[in-house]
């Protein structure tokens, strides 16, 4: 348990550390968002008026600290752009981004799982050859590049979903997960691709481990030895990557929701960077921060799980 | 029980080869037969198509492998999945890697009832637990639910012989079952073999490179050299008169290092999962991970890896200059006592040689007259004149110092001598010269040595058995010639080629 505490310590410092940087890059880069907010009737006087109220002249560290305190305590302070509390902007934002990632995520585990198995049992096959050439080509597409092909070709020449055409889970649910598909697919490629990659060689190494002879040696079949043995020891390396995945495939949708038009938190956090709507970001960045933090956390908690190993080696070490 | 007639194995393939050539053999119940042979001459091959574990596309097999007169070569995959773990169980040279990392210990040994019977899982549990216990492991209970990482090598191969008599297989194929064991676990370990043979009836099929540890066990011995079988018969008869020159030199080798022997039972010192680090104000850098070995009565331990690799904080930690941050040292008997690299330096230059080797005595409180006695008689030993002993330590050559110091560490009659780099400043000849010193001793007074060196020739020349160091970490351990010969992780094969360039 002591090591528990030990890591709780380490993530809240870590996130701390996060939002410091965030609200530090903000004053470092140039621009100001009063002049974004004023537009063309702008005046020195007027400026600095509304500076004055919105507390930007205050100390630095002044505004930090009040910044994170309404922060822990829910209010993530109210859009310059948008004139409108962040938490709502989010909470409005978020689940279509959220959908997103969890569909794409589940394209990845559902498609490489069962292919990473048939590849490697069928390692040096001539279909193997085959989908391994696809998988490295399918890994090195960019996936806005990929949603670009998509659009092109299964949305204007096959008809098959309507570019632009999104329609908001509140008011369609099935038509909005129909649509969703595609820029799911998109991000989920590449990743799948990766992680076959990963799970094949880790199955094949394993495949050459003594205690595969041994199970050999006791009547199983490569098949059944397979599933019984193998297959729990290869997942280990691909458990990890797949936790860190998650936050890329949610960098990845914020990129794709651009190409497919999906009204998420991509195209939120993009205007607002460009109109310095600073707590809209910082927002943004913060929620990404604590994704990553946690899947981190959750992919060691799982570790724990499938090796017995690591439940004693850490211990000894701390 | 188990026929071969006229076997033959050939990996086919671009450039085929024939690795087993006309082997014929026979194996009765209750029998332990030893093959016997260095790397590369078949055995393990031989053992494997017997388990039916070649790889058919890549090796062509001739001739018949009768199991109670079914010729197995005939058999499909699936028919030998129904023999292979109910009729023919095997052990393998690596207990701890041979078993699943991931399954509870209870499991494994249960396997292979799973696959060959229709027993409950109730019954199933019972069998393992009795399977457990058969090999004479405590509390099987407890044990069950285990991982193969929690048990000691010893221990992982007693599961291993559990799970491969669980289902009473009448035939058992050993591979170097003890090759990577300690010497006092590896007794045990061929006794028990033995035991389980006589007891189930089994017939066993043991292959070793060493015929010292055939002759512990088997009752007869087929010699294997080059894929052919130069000499089989009655094990007594072949060591006592071999026929074939191979077997010949094979039992002479085996008799010069059998003379010798460490001790099975006696432990002098024990490392178990030691963490060192050394710390400078508040910083702390580890330097050991989870070091574990032990060393016998009368054996020398190589102990070798390149300069940074740990090899000399090992050392420390033996000798108690530093503490370990983890893991117990045990050690017997008295204190270890060290002789470094470089005696001019670790020799008080203005003193006597007389004075430098009284000096443990004197701490002591030995009167004078029995200090003068015992520095006389340890100068025999060690090829000192009793002129030497009026001189200063640069008045001597570099092969008198470093005996000079060997003679420092030997009269306080320690168990354990850590030498580290003992010879490694020393001209070649002189370098002989200590190291034939060094056996000598472990001879006359059954004194066991931490040999380290950054020279695999030299580990290879006088050690019994040999740990691989790399960054902190043993990457390797086993008998000198198996490492030497045969060397199985990347970093050891590096040094074994060094050596091969050298000599």
């Amino acid at each position: 348990m002591h090591t528990f505490m030990k890591k709780i310590a380490s993530l809240i410092m870590t996130l701390l550390l996060v939002s410091f940087l965030a609200f530090l890059t903000f004053q470092i880069i140039p621009g100001d968002p009063v002049t974004k907010m004023l537009g063309t009737e702008y005046t020195e006087e007027m400026a600095e008026k509304l500076r004055d109220e919105m507390g930007l002249n205050d100390p630095f560290f002044t505004r930090y600290f009040r910044w994170l305190g309404d922060f822990l305590t829910g209010d993530f302070g109210t859009s310059y752009s948008y004139r409108q509390p962040v938490g709502e902007l989010l909470a409005d934002k978020l689940p279509v981004t959220a959908m997103l990632s969890a569909m794409a995520f589940l394209l990845v585990v559902v498609l490489s799982i069962p292919l990473g198995i048939f590849l490697a049992s069928h390692d040096d096959s001539i279909p193997d050859r085959i989908l391994t050439a696809l998988n490295q080509i399918s890994m090195s597409i960019p996936p806005f590049f990929l949603g670009i092909l998509m659009t092109l070709i299964l949305g204007q020449t096959l008809h098959l979903f309507v570019p632009g055409g999104y329609v908001s889970f509140r008011e369609d649910f099935g038509a909005c997960l129909a649509y969703l598909l595609f820029p799911a697919i998109a991000i989920a490629i590449p990743k799948t691709a990766m992680t076959i990659k990963l799970l094949k060689s880790s199955i094949v190494s394993e495949f050459g481990r003594d205690y595969m002879r041994t199970a050999l040696s006791r009547g199983n079949s490569r098949r059944r030895a397979l599933y019984t043995h193998v297959l729990r020891n290869a997942l280990i390396p691909v458990v990890t990557f797949l936790a860190l995945a998650i936050p890329e495939i949610v960098a990845g949708s914020i990129i794709i929701e651009q190409v497919f038009t999906v009204p998420g938190l991509g195209k939120l956090l993009i205007s607002s960077i460009s109109n310095r709507d600073f707590p809209v970001v910082c927002a943004i960045v913060m929620l990404i921060a604590v994704l990553v933090i946690l899947m981190n956390f959750l992919a060691d908690l799982l570790y724990r799980v499938i090796d017995p190993r690591i439940r004693v080696d850490r211990e000894v070490r701390k | 029980m188990l026929e071969i007639r006229n076997l033959s194995l050939t990996f086919t393939g671009n450039r085929g080869f024939e690795v087993v050539d006309d082997m014929n053999l026979t194996v009765s119940p209750g029998e332990v037969l030893g093959i016997v042979g260095e790397s590369g001459s078949g055995k393990t091959t031989a053992a494997l198509a017997v388990a039916g574990l070649l790889d058919r596309k890549k090796v062509r097999m001739e001739g018949e492998i009768l199991l109670d007169g079914r010729n197995l070569l005939t058999l499909s995959e699936a028919g030998y999945r129904e023999i292979r773990g109910r009729e023919i169980a095997m052990v393998f040279q690596e207990p701890i890697s041979s078993l699943d990392p991931l399954m509870p210990i209870g499991r494994q040994v249960e396997e292979a009832l799973l696959l060959h019977t229709d027993l409950s899982p109730d019954a199933r549990r019972a069998a393992a637990l009795k399977a457990l216990s058969a090999v004479e492991l405590d509390a099987p209970e407890a044990l069950y639910g285990k991982f193969p990482h929690e048990l000691s090598g010893g221990m992982c191969q007693r599961v291993m012989l559990a799970a491969a008599i669980v289902t009473h297989p009448g035939l058992l194929i050993c591979d170097e079952p003890t090759t990577a064991l300690d010497v006092s676990v590896q007794a045990q370990i061929l006794r028990l073999i033995r035991r389980l043979a006589q007891e189930n009836h089994m017939a066993v099929l043991f292959i070793s490179h060493d015929l010292g540890v055939i002759r512990m066990l088997c009752d007869r011995v087929a010699v294997m050299q080059d894929g052919r079988i130069v000499e089989q018969g009655d094990t007594e008869d072949v060591f006592l008169h071999p026929q074939d020159p191979y077997t010949k030199t094979l039992v002479a080798e085996t008799r010069r290092r059998a003379d010798f022997r460490p001790s099975e039972t006696e432990t002098v010192l024990r490392l178990s999962h030691v963490h060192a680090s050394y710390k400078s104000g508040r910083n702390s850098v580890e330097v050991l991970h989870d070091i574990s070995f032990s060393v016998q009565r009368g054996e020398i331990l190589g102990l070798v890896g390149e300069s940074g690799c740990g090899k000399s904080t090992t050392a420390r930690v033996v000798t108690g200059i530093l503490r370990q941050d983890f893991g117990t040292v045990e050690r017997h008997g008295t204190q270890p006592q060290m002789v470094f690299q470089n005696p001019l330096s670790s020799l008080n230059p203005a003193k006597t040689v007389e004075w430098i080797l009284e000096e443990p005595l004197r701490v002591k409180g030995v009167p004078k007259a029995e200090r003068k006695a015992a520095v006389r008689e340890i100068l025999s030993h060690v090829g000192l004149e009793e002129e030497h002993l009026s001189r200063r330590p640069a008045q001597l050559s570099g092969g008198q110092r470093q005996r000079v110091a060997i003679a420092a560490a030997l009269i306080q009659k320690p168990a354990l001598i850590v030498a580290d780099e003992p010879v490694s400043a020393l001209d070649v000849t002189t370098q002989q010269q200590i190291l034939e010193l060094i056996l000598s001793l472990k001879r006359e007074f059954g004194i066991s040595y931490l040999f380290i060196s950054h020279d695999l020739g030299v580990i290879y020349r006088i050690c019994d058995r040999v740990l691989v160091m790399k960054e902190g970490r043993i990457v390797e351990q086993g008998p000198v010639q198996e490492i030497y010969h045969n060397p199985k992780d990347p970093y050891t094969k590096h040094l074994a080629s060094l050596a091969g360039e050298i000599q």
